[in-house]
């Protein structure tokens, strides 16, 4: 096993130890709001180690133009999908506090 | 780096179990949405470990498609959410 092999290999129980951390909070966590903070996280770290891992398995220019790709679309989407869940959360808690 | 890579899948497969256990049992629907997202990324962590362990980078496109198309049942869920609903 080589030094990038090794790396690899950290890369990738690391990504492994957050997607648990995140399934933990899933169940773990009260609040919607709170549920959405926890998951965020390793959503993109996560996947950011395991393409980390991928690149160091094969450190080509060639491997490392789609995993970029793949890097900044997953860290624009997360956060997209996280402002739009937490809008909607936020609304309905107004709304529901003002009816009460 | 097959032990790795069985580590990691275990991982991965325990987390997904309780992302899923939050889409039966989540109170609103966003919480469903929510747990939809974290299960698309650890399937997407998945198929990078095999990619990763094994050194089949066919599966890249897989990655990709996930990561542009996964938030777009979230997003417009959370758009059309109606206002005090469930």
């Amino acid at each position: 096993m080589s030094l990038m092999d090794v790396a690899a290999a950290v890369c990738l129980l690391a990504g492994a130890v957050l997607a648990l951390s995140a399934g933990w909070g899933m169940v773990r966590f009260r609040s919607t709001l709170d549920r959405m903070h926890v998951a965020t996280k390793p959503q993109v770290l996560c996947v950011l180690l395991v393409l980390l891992a991928m690149w160091f398995r094969n450190p080509t220019w060639a491997t490392a133009g789609p995993l970029i790709i793949v890097a900044v679309a997953q860290i624009i989407t997360v956060s997209v999908a996280a402002y739009v869940v937490a809008r909607a959360d936020y609304r309905r808690s107004k709304a529901g506090s003002d009816a009460s | 780096m097959t032990t790795v890579y069985l580590v990691t899948m275990a991982l991965l497969a325990v987390g997904a179990a309780a992302a899923l256990y939050r889409l039966g049992r989540g109170p609103t629907t966003l919480d469903r949405a929510v747990s939809l997202d974290v299960i698309t990324s650890l399937a997407m962590c998945g198929a990078g470990a095999y990619a990763a362990v094994y050194g089949d980078y066919s599966d890249v496109p897989i990655l990709l498609v996930l990561a542009l198309l996964g938030f777009v049942g979230t997003v417009s869920l959370a758009h059309f959410f109606p206002e005090g609903g469930k």
